[in-house]
C-alpha cells in the first residue's frame, strides 16, 4: 500500500465522558467545560484522536473538510496526510483523500472541484479534485518550498471567481541555517528564497556550523542562497514569479498566474470578506538563529492588490520579509535588538517600498494560525476576523518570559480599527497540558463558520511543546471543536 | 552531551508516569451508530485499532530490545580485545550505558502494559556473534586490519542501528500521543548519538595504526 492508498481512519462515537479518558497519556482529557466562550455561546468536542491536523474549511454544501497534515511542525512524526470530510448533520467522518507526503494545508471549492495546496519536496503544489470521482490531478507545482514556511489558502475570490494562494519563505528569518536542519539541510539541501521583485543585496551572510558536515564545519550563507553559499554586496538577484513569500492569483485553470504581493513571511491564514477584501495572517520572525529578531509582531495584512483588476498588477506589493518587521521598523531597529545572538542587519540594500501597515499586530510569539472572515449577523461579530492565535513556541523561538502565555486562543479583530477581544480561550492561560487535568484547548490552527451562520469550527493541531531546545508534537491529539450561538 | 531535553509540561509538575497497574485502557468498542449521530467520534482511539497499534510497536521494541542487547554484547567483546589504555577507558564508557540503555528497554514495554521479550534478547547475543564473525571474515578476505580495530568497526555500525531502533520506538511514541515512552527514549537517543560521534573518533583516528602499521590497538 502506498501512502496515497491509505482510504479510511477507524473512528467510533464516544461520550462525552469517554473524551475525559484518552488513551493518549499526552492529551488524556478533552473537557469542553474547561472552554471560555462569551455568553450565550456553547463549546463542544466533536472529534478527538485527529493528526497533526492544520486546515478546515466548508464546502458550500455543507460538508467540513479536514486536513491531516501528515508531516509537520516539526516534520516528524510523519502521519498519513489524510483529507477528512464531517458531515455536522449526519456526524458522518470520511476519508475523502490522501496526499503525498508531507500533506494537505488548504482547501477552496468551486463547482465540482475541490483545490488543495500541498507541501513536501522542493516545490509547493496546488493539487485539484474532483468532487464525483475524486480523481486527482496537479494544477502548479512550481512554488519554491522545501523550507521551514507553509502554504496559504487557497481560496477563491468572492468579487472576481480567481484562485488566491501563497507561500511563505524558505528561510527562518531571511537566510537558511541550522535551525531548519530537518525541514530544508537535511531533505532540501538546494532549498532557498527566491525574491519577488529584482533586489540588490547588501552581502550580510551568517556564520553558522553546518550539522550536514562530516565535521559541524564553520559555513556562510547569504539570503536567498541556499545553504552553504555566501552573498557578495551589490550582487543583484532577479525577480521571480514564483518566488518565496508571495501571494498569487490565476484562473481556476491554472493560467494567467500573476503575483499581487510578496514578503509575507508566512502567509498561513487567508480569508475574504464579502465584497473582496483579502486578509493574510501572518507570523513574526523569530528571536533565534540564524539572524535572530526581536520584538516583531504578528501581523494580520490587508492585500490591497487583490481589489485591482486581473492582469493589471506591474508590481507585487512587498509586505517586508526579510528586513522590516509587522510594525514597519527595519530589522536593526534598536526595538528589535534580540535578547540571544548578534544584531541582525539588513539584506536588501534597494528595498522596494512598503506596503504596510498591517491591519492587526498582536504580540510576538502569539503564533498565527489561520483566519476567517465572519460574514454572519447569526453568529454576532459580522465584519470581524476570527483568528486563530496557535501560540507560543516560548522558550525556543522567544525566551522572554511576558511570551509564556501568548496566545493558545481565538480572538474577534475588527480590521477598520485593529482592535481585538479574546473570543474562546481556556479557563486559565496557556495550553491545557499546562494544567494538568484539565481538557481545553491546546493549540488552534484554523477556523470556519458553518453556512448557516451559527458555529464557529475549530480546529485544535493538539499537543505541540517547546523547551528551549526543541519542539516536538504529538499525533492522535488533534481536536475539533464547535462553538455554537445559542 | 547533548544539552536538548525534552519539553515539559509548562507549568512545574512531575512528569505523567503511568504505573504499570494503571496503564490506561482505550476507548471502549461501540458500533458506529449506536451512539446519537451528535456523539463525539473518537479517531483510531478504538480498542481494536489501539490494540492493534500498540501490538506493532511492542513488536519494534522487540527489535529495540534484540539490536541493544546485540550492541551490548558487542561493546563487551570489543572491549575485551581493546590494549589502548585511552581507548578501553572509553570504551569502557560505552558498555557501562549500554548496559543501562538495555535495561530501559523493559520501561518500554511497561508503559504499554506488554512484557519484554526474552526471545529477542537472546536473538541479540546470537547477532552480535555473527557481526564479529563479521569483522573476522573482513580482516580475513583482505581488508586487513590488525586486532581489536575491526570489531570497533562494527561496534561504530551496531552504534547507528541502535540509534535508528530507539529513534523508531520514539517516533512510534509521537504517533502514539505518549509522552512517557519518549521520557524514556529521549535522553537514551540523545546519549546515543553523542557515543556515536566519539566512536566515530576513535575508529577514524585509529584507523591509519590499524591499517596502514598492523597495529593492535
Amino acid at each position: 500500500m502506498t501512502i496515497t492508498e491509505i482510504d479510511s481512519a477507524p473512528a467510533m462515537r464516544t461520550t462525552v465522558e469517554g473524551l475525559r479518558h484518552l488513551p493518549t497519556t499526552a492529551r488524556p482529557c478533552v473537557d469542553a467545560r474547561d472552554v471560555v466562550a462569551p455568553p450565550g455561546y456553547t463549546v463542544e468536542a466533536l472529534i478527538v484522536g485527529l493528526s497533526l491536523p492544520t486546515k478546515l474549511e466548508f464546502s458550500p454544501d455543507g460538508l467540513l473538510f479536514i486536513g491531516e497534515g501528515g508531516s509537520t511542525w516539526p516534520t516528524r512524526p510523519a502521519m498519513p496526510p489524510r483529507i477528512l470530510t464531517y458531515d455536522p448533520v449526519s456526524g458522518e467522518l470520511e476519508v475523502f483523500a490522501t496526499e503525498e507526503f508531507a500533506g494537505p494545508r488548504g482547501f477552496a471549492f468551486l463547482d465540482n472541484s475541490v483545490y488543495v495546496s500541498s507541501k513536501g519536496g522542493y516545490r509547493g503544489r496546488i493539487d485539484v479534485y474532483d468532487r464525483t470521482t475524486r480523481e486527482r490531478r496537479t494544477l502548479i507545482e512550481e512554488i519554491p518550498s522545501g523550507g521551514w514556511h507553509e502554504p496559504g489558502g487557497p481560496i477563491i475570490g468572492p468579487h472576481d471567481g480567481l484562485l488566491y494562494f501563497g507561500h511563505g519563505s524558505v528561510s527562518l528569518n531571511g537566510i537558511v541555517g541550522p535551525a531548519g536542519f530537518t525541514v530544508d539541510i537535511a531533505k532540501h539541501p538546494l532549498a532557498h528564497d527566491v525574491p519577488g521583485a529584482d533586489v540588490t543585496l547588501t552581502g550580510d551572510n551568517d556564520w553558522s556550523r553546518n550539522p550536514a558536515a562530516v565535521y559541524p564545519f564553520i559555513t556562510e550563507t547569504g539570503a536567498y542562497k541556499p545553504y552553504g553559499v555566501p552573498s557578495q554586496q551589490g550582487e543583484k538577484i532577479q525577480g521571480q514569479l514564483w518566488c518565496s513569500t508571495g501571494i498569487w492569483r490565476c484562473k481556476p485553470d491554472g493560467t494567467d498566474v500573476e503575483l499581487i504581493a510578496w514578503g509575507v513571511r508566512n502567509p498561513w491564514g487567508m480569508t475574504f470578506s464579502p465584497d473582496g477584501d483579502l486578509y493574510v495572517a501572518d507570523l513574526c520572525m523569530e528571536e533565534k538563529d540564524p539572524r535572530p529578531v526581536g520584538q516583531d509582531p504578528g501581523r494580520v495584512w490587508h492585500i490591497k492588490n487583490a481589489r485591482t483588476p486581473h492582469g493589471s498588477v506591474t508590481t507585487p506589493d512587498w509586505y517586508g520579509f526579510p528586513d522590516i518587521c509587522g510594525d514597519g521598523l527595519p530589522v536593526d531597529a534598536p526595538e528589535h535588538r534580540p535578547l540571544r545572538g548578534p544584531a541582525p542587519t539588513r539584506l536588501l540594500a534597494d528595498p522596494p517600498p512598503w506596503a504596510g501597515p498591517a491591519v492587526y499586530l498582536n504580540e510576538p510569539h502569539t503564533g498565527n494560525g489561520s483566519l476567517a472572515y465572519c460574514p454572519y449577523e447569526a453568529f454576532g461579530h459580522p465584519g470581524k476576523l476570527f483568528l486563530c492565535q496557535f501560540g507560543t513556541y516560548w522558550p525556543l523561538n522567544s525566551m522572554r518570559p511576558e511570551h509564556e502565555h501568548n496566545g493558545f486562543n481565538v480572538v474577534a479583530i475588527d480590521p477598520a480599527t485593529g482592535q481585538s477581544e479574546v473570543f474562546l480561550r481556556n479557563q486559565v492561560a496557556g495550553p491545557a497540558s499546562a494544567h494538568p487535568g484539565a481538557g481545553g484547548l491546546e493549540r488552534p490552527v484554523d477556523c470556519a463558520f458553518s453556512p448557516d451562520g451559527r458555529s464557529l469550527y475549530v480546529l485544535d493541531f493538539g499537543l505541540n511543546t517547546a523547551t528551549k531546545n526543541l519542539v516536538v508534537a504529538y499525533a492522535h491529539t488533534g481536536v475539533l471543536w464547535r462553538v455554537t450561538r445559542q | 552531551m547533548n544539552p536538548a531535553t525534552l519539553p515539559p509540561l509548562q507549568t512545574p509538575v512531575p512528569p505523567p508516569h503511568v504505573p504499570e497497574n494503571q496503564v490506561r485502557q482505550p476507548l471502549p468498542t461501540g458500533p458506529d451508530g449506536q451512539a446519537p449521530a451528535t456523539a463525539p467520534i473518537a479517531i483510531e482511539l478504538d480498542a481494536e485499532t489501539w490494540k492493534e497499534y500498540l501490538d506493532r510497536t511492542a513488536h519494534w521494541f522487540g527489535n529495540v530490545q534484540m539490536i541493544q542487547t546485540a550492541h551490548r554484547e558487542l561493546a563487551e567483546d570489543t572491549l575485551g580485545k581493546i590494549h589502548e589504555t585511552h581507548l578501553r577507558r572509553l570504551l569502557e564508557g560505552v558498555v557501562e550505558r549500554a548496559k543501562v540503555h538495555e535495561q530501559e528497554v523493559e520501561k518500554l514495554y511497561r508503559i504499554i502494559g506488554r512484557k519484554p521479550s526474552g526471545t529477542r534478547a537472546a536473538g541479540g547475543v546470537v547477532w552480535a556473534k555473527f557481526r564479529e564473525a563479521t569483522a573476522d571474515l573482513m580482516s580475513g578476505l583482505g581488508g586487513g586490519a590488525a586486532g581489536g580495530w575491526k570489531d570497533m568497526h562494527q561496534l561504530f555500525i551496531s552504534s547507528l542501528n541502535s540509534i535508528s531502533a530507539w529513534g523508531a520506538a520514539q517516533e512510534l511514541a509521537f504517533a502514539l500521543g505518549n509522552r512517557e515512552i519518549v521520557e524514556v527514549t529521549f535522553p537514551v537517543i540523545n546519549e546515543k548519538f553523542a557515543q556515536h560521534r566519539m566512536l566515530q573518533e576513535l575508529l577514524m583516528e585509529t584507523a591509519t595504526l590499524a591499517i596502514l602499521y598492523r597495529v593492535d590497538v
